[in-house]
């Protein structure tokens, strides 16, 4: 599903107006069609996409060779890495650390994110005051 | 009543003690909406990431992949392994979008853009039906574990006592409690199962070689081509005889394998769509608490899938699958024989509290389901008002409680574990698609989404109803506990549905939202990107 992930910037011409709505969800009106507009908001769009897109197919591909390791090739399976421990127990347990080592990366790398978020909402707070 | 029996009796009611303070304690600080449902968003990220761990090691995990390995060897472990990995697809794509958009449930988000009341009905009703198979299953293991280690408890007593239990947790005490008591079950259960696994590494010398070896040693049984098992000998088909530490003792041939498939498929994507999980992400303050929360969620429960090697593996080479009547209690033998009788009533003790902390997880999301999308949103169309939500919410509690201990009587003998995985394949099917598709897809329709979620959930159910699981026919003289529902021959050959569900959900949302229009789901995708990605007007 990755490509459904990517918003499809500046392919559809969107009505430059607000979404008058305001209800419990929706608090403030903000033009959110011009901070999606943003050259800072699009690079961080783009740079969050980056990492999340490769990162996910990554780790859809690691399980799921796993998976057809253990269905549908046992002699890679069965084979013996020390004594009795095989390949099939080991690259399970390797699943458990390519997790803890993804997770690591990317809350590594959101720090980036944060940042720059912090940066446009000051900027979109002290331009539309309330 | 034997010793045996009074010492469980008394760890159980040291647990409930510490419940019961809990619940106290938090219902004096539980008064407005945001309390009930969402612990006043102050929880910090390290505790919801142990009350995540809470809510997600159910019975299943601890009482259902032991048995499972202890029956089947390696293929039990799958399910460790996918339990966990599901974790990256919450992370990434998941958490923070959600605690940015949303206020109190799965339907906030996926009524974000598609401000349509049927949107919130259908996303409503596959939460109930999601957490209320999921209640069922852990009830079931609840009555399981209590009748047969307090024989003198009838089974229907305890389910009556752990229904009860989990009303007066969340009408008192609400989210706050809750978490609490997940965070206590949490430290409980990892406490009982590093233990547990030290003591059978102990048995072995701290050798993991010697370990390996005897697990080598044990060897499991099947026949090819869907024969049955008896006296030694295949109905049809020949007799295949291999280590437990090879896979295939459960998955094997053609379908076995595809099965083996599905099943991580459902794992792996069903977690993002399960919504007691995705609705303690409201609990804490800001999306990078929410993120803080999954890294120390799977942290914890990294480490103790891990350890299920030493239960279920454990419990085959020390316990034996010849003396496990019921697979769901191979935890809880295993530590008889390790620790004595003083230790297994301990580690029942433990599977009580983490079945407590997870119904109680599941009647909350369900009360919110009904109070804050149903009745406010489509029944009020929000027009709110705090105390009467608060009030319906915990009615809706209190109703929920009664229908599962009826549920859970009326299905005694069902399989724990299979009841949780089909609560995962109708999550992954039902729930998934729409939830990414809805924060990432700006061509998504209310269409596309009403669409599929209704050919996930109905799907789902369907084939699980026509799966081998449910129908087979049993050989003469089998037990009725362990016979299957419907006496014929499965229409549908895998038991797992995700292989065909998922794809088929997803597919559906794609299709019908390319030729459906949506002005305004196009319009408002940018107010949804704007605020997931930024965190901008989150609810506070």
């Amino acid at each position: 599903m990755a490509d459904a992930t990517s918003p499809q910037d500046g392919g559809k011409s969107i009505p430059a107006r607000n979404t008058e709505v305001v209800d419990d969800q929706h608090t403030a009106l903000r033009d959110w069609q011009a901070i999606e507009r943003d050259s800072e908001f699009r690079e961080l769009v783009r740079t969050k996409r980056n990492l999340i897109i490769p990162a996910t197919i990554f780790f859809l591909l690691y399980y799921f060779v796993f998976l057809i390791v253990v269905g549908y090739m046992p002699d890679v399976a069965n084979a013996s890495v020390f004594g009795n421990i095989n390949v099939a127990y080991l690259f399970a347990l390797s699943q458990f650390f390519m997790a803890w080592i993804l997770m690591g990366i990317y809350v590594w790398r959101a720090g980036t994110f944060d940042r720059l978020v912090e940066r446009i909402v000051a900027r979109v707070r002290g331009g539309n005051k309330e | 009543m034997t010793s045996k029996e009074l010492q469980t009796l008394l760890m159980f009611g040291v647990i409930v003690l510490i419940t019961l303070g809990i619940t106290l304690w938090a219902s004096r600080r539980t008064r407005t909406t945001t309390d009930f449902y969402a612990a006043g968003r102050k929880i910090s990220g390290a505790q919801n990431g142990l009350a995540v761990a809470g809510d997600y090691m159910s019975a299943a995990s601890f009482l259902g992949i032991a048995g499972l390995i202890a029956f089947f060897g390696y293929d039990g472990f799958m399910y460790s392994v996918g339990f966990l990995v599901a974790y990256l697809t919450v992370l990434f794509l998941v958490a923070e979008p959600l605690r940015n958009i949303g206020k109190f449930t799965m339907a906030d988000v996926l009524s974000f853009r598609l401000r349509n009341r049927s949107v919130r009905t259908v996303a409503a009703i596959s939460t109930l039906i999601v957490t209320l198979i999921y209640m069922i299953a852990q009830m079931v293991g609840a009555g399981s574990l209590v009748s047969l280690l307090v024989p003198s408890l009838d089974y229907n007593w305890a389910i009556i006592i752990v229904g009860l239990l989990m009303i007066f947790y969340v009408i008192f005490g609400g989210m706050l409690a809750t978490t609490w008591v997940q965070i206590v079950k949490a430290v409980l259960l990892m406490g009982g199962t590093l233990i547990l696994s030290i003591l059978v590494l102990s048995h072995y010398g701290f050798s993991l070689g010697n370990f390996f070896d005897a697990i080598h040693g044990v060897v499991g049984k099947y026949c090819t081509g869907g024969g049955t098992l008896k006296d030694g000998a295949c109905s049809s088909g020949t007799l295949v005889s291999q280590s437990y530490l090879t896979p295939g003792l459960r998955y094997h041939g053609t379908y076995g394998q595809l099965d083996l498939i599905s099943l991580g498929l459902a794992l792996v994507l069903g977690t993002a769509g399960l919504p007691h999980i995705l609705m303690r992400f409201y609990t804490v303050p800001t999306a990078r608490t929410a993120r803080s929360s999954v890294v120390w969620a799977t942290a914890i429960i990294g480490v103790f899938y891990i350890l299920t090697t030493f239960l279920g593996f454990g419990a085959a080479t020390l316990v034996g699958k010849a003396h496990i009547a019921n697979q769901n209690l191979a935890a809880p033998l295993l530590a008889e024989a390790v620790g004595g009788t003083l230790f297994l009533a301990f580690i029942a003790a433990v599977a009580f509290a983490t079945i407590l902390a997870v119904v109680a997880g599941l009647t909350i999301a369900g009360s919110s389901a009904f109070a804050h999308d149903i009745w406010l949103n489509v029944v009020k169309r929000g027009r709110e008002d705090e105390r009467e939500q608060v009030l319906v919410a915990k009615i809706t509690a209190g109703i929920i409680g009664v229908i599962s201990i009826f549920l859970a009587i009326a299905l005694h003998y069902s399989n724990v574990a299979f009841l949780v995985g089909l609560a995962f394949a109708v999550a992954a099917s039902a729930n998934v698609p729409s939830i990414i598709l809805s924060i990432f897809w700006r061509r998504f329709t209310t269409a596309g989404m009403i669409s599929s979620m209704l050919v996930g959930l109905i799907s789902s159910v369907i084939l699980i109803m026509v799966s081998p699981a449910i129908m087979a026919v049993d050989p003469p003289g089998t037990a009725a506990a362990a016979a299957h529902l419907i006496q014929a021959k499965a229409l549908f050959p895998l038991e797992n549905p995700g292989l065909v569900a998922i794809p088929l959900s997803f597919a559906v949302a794609i299709v019908v939202s390319l030729v459906t229009r949506d002005e305004a789901a196009v319009e408002t995708f940018s107010e949804t990107n704007v605020r997931a990605n930024l965190g901008i007007d989150a609810e506070v």
